[in-house]
């Protein structure tokens, strides 16, 4: 699902898992648990205006600020790539981690500011100078 | 040689690679070109015309940003006359957001056999 404001989208994730939203927060809020899931190495201080950075893949890496840190429900941080991909605080990622049962936790991820304002706004009306590939590779 | 003519070389949505979307997002990652891209999204405006709309920029320094603009296929130019005309390749953006959005889809699943696995008391 994605919502759309100038130059930028909104990427948006939802998953159920069967654990309680502490263990799902540490797993966001430790380097251990980071390199769970997420990265090969990982550092993160997770109080705001402390440091994230996650090599992904030895070659990607993500660097960002967290701006809200509020266990065990809600973690926002700044997203970029170091060198420049995207620039370290274009983005924002808000996570948040709702008790949707009984050690059942829901985790919506929004990913804001993505630079992709078009791949939506052509389907509204862009398709006369960009053509039916257009609307294929907003899919 | 004339940069401007080399419209052909531009980067393609549909079979886009890792070096496709650095180039894309290298060059978002710069508010003049922003600002540029926004000038032209709905019009088709000559080097001129946007060299005007940033005062505060020379001309020199905006043509080197069209020219980032038109190497991460953003934008497409012709020439008209002696001018040279742009305006947005909005295609061009969308493997930036397929790449967040796959690599979301696969990390999260991820987290979630990485807690489910921890909550089960599997070894850490």
């Amino acid at each position: 699902m994605t919502a759309t404001t100038p130059m930028t989208t909104t990427i948006e994730h939802v998953v159920h898992i069967d654990a309680m939203p502490s263990t799902v927060y540490e797993l966001w809020t430790t380097p251990e648990g980071l390199c769970a899931w997420w990265g090969v190495t990982a550092t993160v201080d997770p109080r705001p205006g402390g440091p994230i950075r996650v090599d992904i893949d030895g070659e990607h890496v993500m660097v960002g600020e967290i701006v809200e840190a509020d266990p065990p429900h809600r973690l926002r941080f700044t997203f970029g790539w170091e060198g420049g991909e995207l620039a370290p605080g274009a983005t924002e990622v808000d996570v948040t981690i709702d008790a949707v049962g009984v050690d059942i936790s829901r985790v919506t991820l929004r990913h804001h500011g993505l630079p992709v304002e078009f791949v939506e706004s052509h389907v509204r009306g862009w398709t006369h100078f960009v053509g039916e590939r257009l609307a294929e590779a907003a899919r | 040689m004339n940069a401007t003519t080399a419209a052909a070389h531009v980067a393609d949505p549909v079979d886009a690679t890792d070096d496709a979307i650095d180039a894309l997002a290298a060059a978002l990652a710069d508010p003049t070109r922003r600002g540029l891209l926004r000038l032209v999204r709905h019009d088709e405006r000559s080097a001129g015309a946007l060299a005007e709309a940033f005062p505060g920029i020379s001309r020199p320094a905006v043509s080197q940003h069209l020219r980032v603009l038109h190497h991460a296929g953003l934008v497409e130019v012709r020439p008209d006359g002696n001018r040279r005309m742009y305006r947005a390749r909005v295609q061009a953006l969308a493997p930036v957001s397929r790449f967040i959005d796959e690599m979301w889809d696969d990390r999260l699943r991820r987290l979630k056999r990485a807690a489910e696995h921890l909550e089960n008391g599997g070894p850490s």
